[in-house]
């Protein structure tokens, strides 16, 4: 590891962000491809209801 | 708590922290955070007029350039999420009732900037001229410095407005 230390750390933070923008996009992906509420929160190993609660159209 | 009664002073009368922390949790989810921190104030800060003249820097472009950071960083060990389709997140506010707590570090510019102003003339160049003045190693310096914009000249410059 030769890189700046903070350029470094700054990339652990950026890492998280891009996890949390990708999830988004792939729960979207995943619904419109058809897949359940279900499917989609076994996928990313959380409950159905949690996952929907966080991206179905009703959330709060 | 009421603000009348102070509209002749010079800054505007009741601003508090409140929008611009609102603002902030904006940019915070839509970057995909969980925290806000100075970078979103910053890029808050950018609604104002004020702040926006001084930086020389619109709120677009700062946030193209937080994001191209981020890949910059990615890239630095070994992540090309150029690659990616990631887009920034849809924000409804109003689906996040729960409010974003702050970093450390941007609670301690809240609280700097009202410790050296006091909450009477608090106007958000305060908080812009905390935010820059932070250290060297805060991701706000290397924000401005990737937007090109000399950040002491700034600083001296909010001190004379």
């Amino acid at each position: 590891m030769s890189q700046d230390p903070l350029q470094g750390l700054r990339a652990v933070l950026a890492l998280r962000r891009l996890a949390e923008r990708l999830e988004a996009q792939q729960v979207a992906h995943a619904r419109e491809r058809g897949l359940s509420w279900q499917q989609i929160g076994d996928a990313l190993g959380v409950t159905r209801q949690s996952i929907h609660t966080k991206y179905g159209r009703n959330a709060p | 708590m009421s603000d009348r009664g102070r509209e002749g002073h010079r800054s505007a009368p009741s601003y508090s922290f409140g929008a611009t922390y609102m603002d902030a949790c904006e940019e915070a989810l839509r970057c995909g955070d969980r925290k806000v921190g100075n970078e979103h104030l910053l890029l808050a800060l950018l609604r104002d007029s004020t702040c926006r003249d001084s930086l020389g820097v619109d709120l677009d472009a700062a946030r193209r350039a937080l994001q191209a950071m981020d890949e910059d960083d990615l890239a630095a060990i070994g992540v090309d999420a150029r690659q990616c389709d990631a887009p920034p997140l849809a924000v409804h506010l109003s689906r996040f009732g729960a409010k974003l707590p702050l970093t450390p570090s941007a609670k301690g510019a809240l609280s700097d900037t009202v410790k050296t102003v006091g909450r009477r003339g608090l106007s958000p160049r305060h908080l812009l001229r905390q935010l820059l003045a932070r250290s060297d190693a805060d991701v706000v310096s290397a924000l401005v410095a990737r937007l090109g914009v000399d950040r002491l000249a700034v600083i001296a410059r909010l001190q004379e407005v």
